[in-house]
């Protein structure tokens, strides 16, 4: 394969520089720019009228992929909680039991009996606090259906609860933790933390329809989102039954999932667009109740869901977000991951998105707009102006640089120096013939008046001699004119033109013998004895008959 | 009619192009910025740090595009190991937060190139609102690092209702409690009284020995070492000893509000913020409840005639971070929070002191601003102590951090060992006065000696 080498390259670029682009090509970047321009304002107009809006499916292609990741995430940290749940209560069940049996009491018999309680306690806890070590959780807990004290004007249950005290990481092995819910001995025996908001027993709702909630089989149960009561905080439960000898539930145990914990989890991720909000959300009893990755969200009265533009809105009261959702069942119950942007933001990117479309509009409007100036002037006018020479008939001037336009001129200028050498030659021709026509004139005009004044002596002559001739001769001599033969009459005629005898035997091929005969007979029709009296005849009969003619 | 649109087509094109390259130096609405941050400004029952923010986040935050994330409420001593763990990448640790409140220690911890200069972005004039002692703290060289949002200082809070018992019984009375060696004497009565329960949790050691020798006429911290060679020093100590070892005082480590809770302890000093954490009802072994009502009283003094205290709290600390917005994001916030009327919002939900000259006026010019009847009353203690008491800032040295942990930890430890032997001996002894005071003798040559291999 032959190898180009640079200075060929530049040889080719410049021959053909020298011979210019073709018009075909020239036309083609015009039709390519009119086209470019076209395609902008389509995509312009597609884009302003939400047709064709690049930004949003970008956004929704990107939300999509991170609600798809939260949503396996939210599943696998749910099953391992529900796990680590399930295993707990059973831990919880034989501890019981065996304490129950050891003390030989019935769990009725706790109620009221704060040394037993408080000797349970001290036997459960461990597990407690290991299975809160184990699961991805920011409590653990387990609130059995009893109380130290059934005379408390609220509904108490007792148990143990066990809270992290300062979460700032989704890893919660070794945090401090502290007594949120248990027996004073219990903690002060323990050397626990206790907790700011502290108190003995539980009052909670987690008995609420507990034997019909579980009656169907269901493993746990995830709660809607509640305020952990004496704390700022909110969180969701996994909870699962604990069951006692008859297979009655006479407890629940599980864990809470704080919404720090799940910010620290499910972190707002700030990315392409900004902050990408998670979600968990839930609607339960007509309303919704949600953990979001940002604290932002969380301290929200109320949201609502709707369907608007293919995506979700997300109506916190006075914010909206627009996101998507996915529907997944955690336990018995549906709930929905949502990944979102905060309408503004999300606004913001479109608006940027559209401004980015105006502005690679504008850009190839411009270009497209310049590229056709350009192409005016470089190569519209000078073709005009070209033109202009044609019309001027001026010759040479600039190289158009366009091959066909270029051969074009260049045959022009053939053609018309062709027709301007045709036309010269022509002018000269015409030049000459007007002065040969001039000679000729002059010249006729001469020999006119040389016949006249020729036709004037041979009057004055004939005049002169008709004196001298006889009439009866001359009679003799017109009248016997006709009996001349052919050859005698031509010879007559060449003696009247000025011909002498040598000439006439020459110009009729003859001798002169021939001719001396031909004289002698001619002489003899006519009554005549020379050739001069032939002539001097000859002219009297001319003269006589251009006067006739004349009259 | 060419030259006008030629015009109009430049002025477009010029737009575009302005609006494609904006300054992207700020955070804006529709391109926001989150925060994280950790703070102290809480308990675990209550934060009005989170509902600052949460307004924050509502108004200018959202108007501006700024959101702040609080991702941990926790203590400044918590602040301090976390921001070590991440500054050093240990497994585990979370990534550092873009806000984050401490003391100035954090600063050598954290790494002072790591740390936002507030006044890159605060004017001269904006900066000279605050008050001179409370921002002069946070001035490194000629950096301000960090920001003063809310402080406090010092005084002795007690459990009126237990205190007003015990009183009636003894006839100790709060004018007692105006003096440590009054403090002292009532906390050994309370020991004798209650049969063997402390009286009171002193929060910190470090404060109380940094603010006893100033009165003295020493320094705690020379060198960047403690002093505890000093005449003053044994004197702060001996008074601490013995009550310490008698029983008047707790030395457990944790919070003095769950004792209190548990009726552990009936008082305490410490930061005025820890009005947050008193509780209003309290629990007994029996599980029975009782509601009780506090009382804050002036930091303990050392010398009636010269009461003195140091100022507490630390300020409001920025990592710097690559993208600009959320530096100025941090600006904007922080703005925002030590605005008159937020910061005064802010601080008298938490027992904290506001930082603005305007603000501090407001405030203490006419405390019954202040809502909440037990808050108005420790504004009006401190009303007080600011007008009476000397108020010192702690000094900042190279290792404070690890220097104050260390104070804090083998004071505690010799003490609750010299408590020990107090009650192995206790039972033979006749002047157990004596025992203390000899205990408490010995037990400062053993604190030197380990804070000697700590240092």
């Amino acid at each position: 394969m032959k190898k180009f080498k640079y200075m060929d390259v530049r040889g080719i670029i410049k021959q053909s520089r020298a011979e210019g682009v073709s018009m075909r090509r020239r036309f083609a970047v015009y039709a390519f720019s009119v086209i470019c321009l076209f395609l902008a304002i389509i995509i312009l107009l597609l884009n302003l009228f939400g047709i064709l809006n690049l930004t949003d499916r970008q956004i929704m292609s990107d939300l999509d992929a991170r609600l798809s990741a939260c949503s396996e995430k939210i599943i696998g940290n749910c099953d391992e909680l529900a796990a680590c749940a399930i295993s707990f209560s059973g831990q919880l069940e034989d501890s019981v039991r065996v304490f129950l049996a050891e003390k030989d009491l019935s769990f009725e018999e706790l109620k009221n009996d704060p040394d037993a309680i408080d000797s349970l306690q001290d036997v459960l806890y461990d597990s407690v606090y290991l299975n809160m070590q184990v699961a991805p959780a920011s409590g653990a807990f387990y609130i059995l259906d009893t109380t130290a004290n059934s005379n408390s004007p609220t509904e108490l249950f007792s148990g143990v609860y066990l809270k992290y005290i300062n979460l700032c990481s989704e890893n919660t092995v070794n945090n401090d933790f502290s007594i949120y819910r248990g027996s004073f001995t219990t903690g002060k025996s323990k050397d626990i933390i206790f907790h700011s908001g502290w108190k003995n027993e539980s009052s909670t709702d987690f008995f609420k329809n507990c034997d019909e909630v579980f009656s169907d089989g269901t493993h746990f149960v995830l709660s809607s989102v509640v305020e952990i009561p004496d704390t700022w905080e909110k969180a969701r439960y996994i909870y699962v039954p604990i069951r006692g000898y008859k297979d009655e539930i006479i407890g629940v145990c599980g864990f809470e999932i704080s919404d720090l914990l799940f910010q620290l989890s499910y972190k707002t991720e700030d990315g392409r667009w900004g902050n990408e909000i998670c979600g968990l959300i839930d609607e339960r009893d007509g309303g919704y109740s949600a953990q979001f990755s940002t604290s932002r969200y969380n301290n929200t009265d109320s949201v609502s869901v709707t369907q608007e533009r293919g995506s979700q809105l997300f109506d916190f009261g006075n914010e909206k977000c627009v996101g998507v959702t996915k529907e997944i069942v955690l336990g018995k119950d549906s709930f929905s991951v949502a990944v979102m942007l905060p309408e503004a933001q999300y606004d913001g990117f479109i608006r940027k998105g559209q401004l980015n479309i105006l502005f690679i509009f504008l850009i190839v409007a411009l270009l497209a707009a310049v590229c056709c100036i350009f192409m005016s002037k470089k190569y519209v006018s000078p073709l005009l102006r070209k033109l202009e020479q044609v019309k001027s008939k001026e010759n040479g001037g600039e190289q158009l640089h366009i091959r066909e336009i270029d051969d074009l001129f260049a045959f022009l200028e053939e053609r018309d120096d062709y027709y301007e050498k045709q036309l010269e030659e022509l002018e000269s021709a015409r030049r000459g013939a007007e002065e040969e026509a001039r000679r000729a004139k002059e010249e006729y005009e001469k020999a006119a008046e040389k016949y006249e004044l020729a036709k004037s002596e041979i009057d004055r002559l004939a005049e002169k001699h008709s004196d001298e001739i006889v009439p009866e001769q001359y009679s003799y001599f017109v009248e016997n004119l006709s009996m001349l033969t052919p050859a005698e009459y031509r010879i007559y005629e060449l003696y009247l033109s000025g011909k002498n005898a040598k000439q006439i035997a020459e110009i009729l091929h003859i001798t002169e013998n021939t001719l001396k005969y031909h004289n002698k007979n001619i002489y003899s029709k006519l009554g005549i004895s020379s050739r001069k009296q032939l002539l001097r005849f000859a002219a009297l009969k001319q003269h006589r008959d251009g006067k006739e003619d004349w009259t | 009619m060419k030259k006008t649109a030629c015009l109009i087509l430049a002025f477009i094109i010029m737009a575009v192009c302005l609006s494609a390259c904006s300054d992207k130096t700020r955070p804006d609405a529709d391109d926001p910025v989150t925060l994280t941050m950790w703070h102290v400004y809480g308990s675990q029952t209550k934060s009005p740090l989170n509902d600052a923010i949460d307004e924050f986040n509502e108004t200018v935050g959202k108007e501006k595009g700024v959101t702040v994330n609080v991702v941990s409420v926790t203590s400044s001593s918590a602040i301090d190991k976390a921001i070590a763990s991440s500054v050093k990448g240990e497994p585990g640790a979370e990534k550092l937060p873009d806000l984050f409140t401490a003391y100035p220690r954090v600063a050598e911890i954290a790494g002072e190139e790591r740390l936002l200069s507030w006044n890159e972005y605060f004017s001269e004039q904006e900066l000279s609102i605050f008050r001179k002692e409370f921002i002069s703290e946070g001035y490194f060289g000629d950096k301000l690092l960090m920001l003063p949002v809310a402080k406090s200082t010092e005084g002795l809070f007690l459990n009126k209702t237990l205190f007003d018992r015990f009183s009636a019984q003894t006839g100790a009375t709060t004018d007692m409690l105006g003096t440590f060696e009054g403090l002292f004497s009532v906390a050994n009565s309370y020991y004798d009284w209650s049969g063997g329960q402390n009286f009171t949790q002193i929060n910190d050691f470090y404060n109380y020995a940094y603010t006893g020798m100033k009165v003295y006429g020493d320094e705690f911290i020379k060198d960047g070492r403690l002093n505890l060679d000093s005449p003053a020093f044994e004197k702060v100590w001996l008074m601490l000893g013995e009550a310490a070892i008698y029983g008047g005082i707790c030395l457990d480590d944790g919070y003095a509000a769950a004792r209190w809770k548990t009726v552990e302890i009936i008082s305490n000093t410490g930061s005025t913020a820890d009005i947050l954490y008193q509780p209003e009802m309290v629990f007994y072994p029996d599980n029975t409840t009782e509601s009780i009502t506090s009382l804050s009283l002036p930091y303990p003094a050392f010398a009636e005639d010269k009461p003195a205290a140091v100022h507490r709290g630390g300020g409001l600390f920025t990592i710097k971070n690559e993208d600009e917005r959320k530096n100025y994001g941090a600006y904007i916030f922080a703005k925002w929070l030590t605005e008159k009327e937020n910061n005064l919002s802010f601080v008298t939900k938490a027992g904290y002191l506001p930082v603005t000259d305007e603000a501090f006026e407001t405030l203490f010019k006419d405390t019954s601003i202040v809502e909440n009847e037990s808050y108005r009353g420790l504004y009006e203690m401190t009303s007080v102590m600011l007008k009476d008491y000397e108020l010192y800032s702690l000094p900042l040295y190279s290792g404070a951090s690890e220097i104050q942990n260390d104070f804090e930890q083998n004071v505690k430890l010799v003490l609750r060992s010299a408590r020990n032997h107090y009650l192995e001996r206790a039972g033979t002894s006749d002047d157990k006065q004596a025992l203390s005071k000899e205990l408490a003798v010995s037990s400062l040559a053993e604190l030197k000696k380990l804070c000697a291999r700590d240092m």
